[in-house]
């Protein structure tokens, strides 16, 4: 088969495929969820780091679920694999051990928060409770006069990089480059004057 | 043409005070020219005598000048203007003559006083608010003037407020001024609510029912006593001596004290609707002339003398204003406004050559400053009323006015008329002394008396030619015509009709004042003339204690401070201390510990806690969340 | 994709958005806070690319890529901050840095 209808055939699988699909997002969704709630739990903070970690890989697996592989393999190599290294990095510059790490609050400090998160999240899956009379994506997709492939792969992000988003990405690098540039200033130990 | 230059005679008073005011205060070098601003000051009010005078000599009927409005609420507007019409014209004269004359005289008298410079401003100032209370056809300019009189006043009384006592004069002044004042807002008042407009010429044009006019009519009164110093808000007029003489002269004898008598003029259609009213400020007036009169012959301060004089002098205005005779009593201001503004000056000048007030320390002066001398003879003849010198004429008139309603069927006007003929011979007899002890006999003091110079012997010249042929402007009838009244005030001042006396009865009646100014003359010259200050002891003998009251104004000033200043001043204190025990304890106690419990309670906000404010961040977001989508 | 599916990721990305919440405010340790601000920001994506797929726009697949690139300046900034905070109190703990105490 071509791409094309490689693609074609994928997303009609996936209009199928509910059973799998919700399987495979009920495992991952546990991964995530259980991640996050090791990360903001457990006091060894390299422990902590780490299960964000799996939060992030978990999260990866969505985006490969919903299609979308190359924003996962971004997911996975920059966030997984720089940003929580650099975490790491870090909390080994500091030399933060368990000990350093003050145990979860008890009283007001705890149920407050709790209660505002719920509060969010309660809120938030109000605001979502007519997702479901949403038409499914198969006759959606029927209406619409689109080219039926996918937008997360490595073709269709390349080409909308260098066509329609070209200016963002431009200033996305020198962002990246301010970045760097200010994070190296503020850890400079001392001021070190060009000659 | 004359339209133009009105404004101009109107607010160069005020100009003049404002630059050279403002000048003195800020540049040091015209403080030293002192006869330079008063130079500058007299021409001023030179200028606006010429003024009113070219409009005085081609007069045809009335103008108005400077009419604006006020403010404007609701569509209710006050307009306020300047009316030029036969009263106003000619008090105005008599504001801006004399007060040039005035202030020509206090050029030479101020000449070594360091604050000159404050002076003329003030007494500038002074013209300009007289004149916009004569001059205001509309009620709140008449008060502008009004106060602003009272305020000059206070300035000028106080002139050297370096002494307590002199402040403590112009505050007496001021605060019994002020008292009037409140009934002449009452009254102000009143007459908006009744008529809807304050321009007094429209409300010349309404009907008023008897009790409307007695209330209104009672309560302008009221002011004018405080004004014009009558029962029971004359005694600031003595203490008011403190002040420089010419300022004596001017405001407390020529212009401002005349200002109630010139008030009631200006409301005849309202008085002469209420005669009750009348009957009251007759009574009043009487009162005060003969209280004042009897005053006036126990003291032996010069310039006491003068005040009590100025005061009786009053009364017989009031007397006049009684008897509905307003043009009578304009009469009177007129005349009085040259013979005591004379004498005032001259015991000036006096003052000004002996170095002393005290006429005890004086005799004889005659021969050191003549022209003072002569001068001041003049206008102690013209107050005693003797013929043909001005004060007889008026108070002729004033008497045979009384006389009239009198014989018009109302029978307290007889009192009336008895006691000012009694009070007259008192007037005689009091300057007659005053006189000659002053000038005449052999010198008591210890000083070197001198005359003055031009600049002050100048005035005194003038106003005696004037007191001598002032009265011409009204002779009595069964004598020749009265100008004033026939062709000139009779135009805008409305009298209430009176009786025309027999020939005979009025030959009679002149002939009375005539022997009772002689009489109280010839008593004067008895004792004093040919007694000297010896005589001052026989008199104290025959009145005995009744002479140590009159010395002493009849102690009113203490009743007052028993009665009414003391208990005011207990309650203020009281009021104090509870206030302070209040605001100082009570209040700022719980006050304070209420704002330092709310303060910590809200302190706990602010722990500096990261956690906290990241818990505040999110539980607003929600809010602000759930707001914005919820709308 | 079917309907549920949809509801099932944005569920989740609400789930995953309150932990995040949970971890910020409740940890007291600047460096682990910071764990929470990056649970936030996926939580986010997620959403984003949920919608994308749905709709099957790459603009939505846009965002999730910046998003994930400018999460990754975030988060060195922030851990040069740390590391500033650490040598500047020795510690990390918010109980030590309350400089903002009223």
């Amino acid at each position: 088969m071509g791409t094309e209808q490689r693609y074609r055939y994928f997303s009609y699988v996936c209009a199928v495929a509910n059973l799998g699909e919700i399987l495979a997002l009920g495992g991952l969704g546990i991964l995530v969820l259980s991640g996050a709630a090791l990360a903001g739990a457990l006091r060894d903070p390299v422990y902590a780091v780490l299960s964000l970690v799996l939060t992030m890989l978990g999260v990866a697996g969505v985006y490969f679920l919903l299609g979308a592989e190359y924003i996962g393999i971004i997911q996975v190599i920059v966030y997984a694999g720089a940003i929580l290294v650099t975490f790491l990095f870090v909390v080994m510059l500091i030399s933060l051990t368990r000990s350093d790490i003050a145990p979860l609050p008890r009283g007001i400090a705890l149920w407050g928060p709790l209660a505002l998160s719920l509060g969010w999240a309660a809120f938030l899956l109000y605001g979502l409770r007519d997702v479901r009379e949403l038409p499914l994506r198969s006759q959606v997709l029927a209406q619409e006069d689109v080219p039926h492939f996918l937008y997360g792969t490595i073709k269709p992000v390349g080409k909308a990089l260098f066509t329609a988003y070209v200016l963002p990405f431009e200033l996305l690098s020198f962002t990246l480059l301010v970045g760097i540039v200010g994070a190296i200033l503020l850890v400079q130990k001392k001021p070190r004057y060009v000659r | 043409m004359v339209e133009t230059l009105l404004p101009l005679a109107i607010g160069l008073p005020l100009i003049g005070a404002v630059t050279l005011g403002l000048g003195g205060l800020f540049i040091p070098a015209i403080r030293e020219a002192r006869k330079f601003i008063g130079g500058l000051a007299t021409a001023f009010i030179g200028v606006s005598f010429g003024i009113f005078f070219w409009v005085f000599l081609t007069y045809e009927k009335p103008l108005y000048v400077l009419s604006w409005d006020w403010f404007n609420i609701a569509g209710q507007a006050i307009p306020l203007r300047f009316g030029i019409e036969p009263l106003t014209l000619w008090m105005s004269l008599i504001i801006t003559g004399i007060g040039a004359l005035i202030h020509l005289y206090s050029i030479g008298y101020m000449a070594e006083d360091p604050g000159a410079w404050r002076y003329f401003p003030y007494l500038n100032l002074f013209i300009f608010a007289m004149l916009s209370l004569v001059l205001g056809d509309s009620l709140p300019l008449v008060f502008l003037g009004w106060e602003g009189v009272g305020l000059c006043s206070y300035l000028l009384i106080g002139f050297w407020y370096a002494d307590m006592a002199n402040a403590r004069a112009a505050q007496k002044a001021f605060i019994m001024n002020r008292l009037g004042d409140l009934a002449f807002i009452a009254g102000a008042i009143w007459l908006y609510s009744e008529t809807g407009t304050l321009d007094i010429d429209r409300l010349g044009q309404y009907m008023y029912s008897g009790d409307v006019a007695m209330g209104i009519g009672l309560l302008f009164f009221i002011a004018a006593t405080g004004k014009s110093a009558q029962i029971p808000l004359y005694t600031w007029l003595p203490d008011a001596m403190a002040g420089p003489t010419p300022v004596s002269a001017l405001i407390h004898a020529a212009t401002m004290v005349t200002a109630g008598v010139f008030l009631m003029a200006r409301l005849d259609f309202l008085l002469n609707a209420a005669p009750e009213v009348l009957m009251i400020i007759g009574g009043i007036g009487t009162a005060t002339a003969l209280l004042a009169g009897l005053i006036a012959i126990a003291q032996h301060d010069i310039k006491k003398v003068l005040a009590y004089s100025t005061v009786s002098q009053l009364g017989f205005m009031f007397a006049a204003v009684g008897a509905g005779a307003y043009i009578t009593a304009i009469f009177h201001v007129f005349t009085h406004a040259f013979f005591k503004a004379l004498l005032f000056l001259g015991s000036g000048s006096v003052i000004h050559g002996t170095g002393t007030q005290d006429i005890r320390q004086m005799g004889g002066l005659r021969r050191f400053m003549p022209v003072t001398g002569w001068t001041f003879w003049i206008g102690t003849l013209a107050i005693a009323g003797l013929p043909p010198l001005a004060g007889f004429f008026s108070k002729d008139e004033i008497l045979s006015a009384l006389y009239a309603r009198g014989s018009a069927g109302e029978g307290v006007y007889y009192l009336y008329w008895g006691v000012l003929l009694g009070v007259a011979f008192l007037t005689a007899f009091y300057m007659g002394r005053l006189t000659w002890l002053t000038f005449e006999g052999a010198y008591r003091g210890t000083g070197h008396p001198h005359e003055s110079g031009p600049v002050m012997t100048l005035p005194l010249i003038v106003l005696a030619i004037g007191s001598a042929g002032a009265g011409l402007v009204s002779l009595p009838a069964v004598i020749g015509p009265s100008w004033l009244r026939s062709s000139w005030l009779g135009k805008s001042v409305t009298e209430l009709p009176l009786q025309e006396l027999a020939h005979s009865t009025e030959i009679v009646l002149i002939l009375l004042s005539v022997v009772v100014a002689l009489a109280g003359l010839l008593a004067s010259w008895l004792m004093y003339g040919k007694g000297g200050l010896a005589a001052e002891t026989r008199l104290r003998g025959s009145l005995g204690r009744f002479y140590d009251l009159m010395a002493e104004a009849m102690r009113i000033d203490s009743l007052y401070n028993r009665f009414i200043v003391r208990p005011y001043e207990i309650i203020a204190d009281a009021a104090k201390d509870i206030m302070s025990q209040l605001l100082g304890r009570l209040l700022p106690g719980s006050l304070a510990s209420a704002v330092k419990k709310i303060s910590h309670l809200l302190r706990s906000a602010h722990a500096g806690y990261v956690p906290l404010y990241l818990a505040y961040l999110v539980g607003l977001g929600l809010l602000l969340i759930f707001w914005v989508t919820s709308g | 994709m079917s309907v549920e599916l949809l509801y099932g990721v944005l569920s989740l990305s609400v789930c995953l958005f309150a932990l995040g919440l949970l971890a910020l405010m409740l940890r007291r340790n600047f460096l682990l806070a910071l764990l929470g601000v990056e649970m936030l920001i996926n939580a986010g994506n997620l959403n984003f690319l949920a919608f994308a797929r749905y709709h099957n726009d790459a603009t939505g697949a846009m965002f999730v890529l910046f998003g994930i690139c400018l999460a990754a300046v975030e988060a060195v900034i922030g851990l040069a901050l740390a590391v500033r905070l650490f040598r500047a109190h020795e510690t990390l703990g918010f109980h030590a840095i309350t400089s903002l105490r009223w």
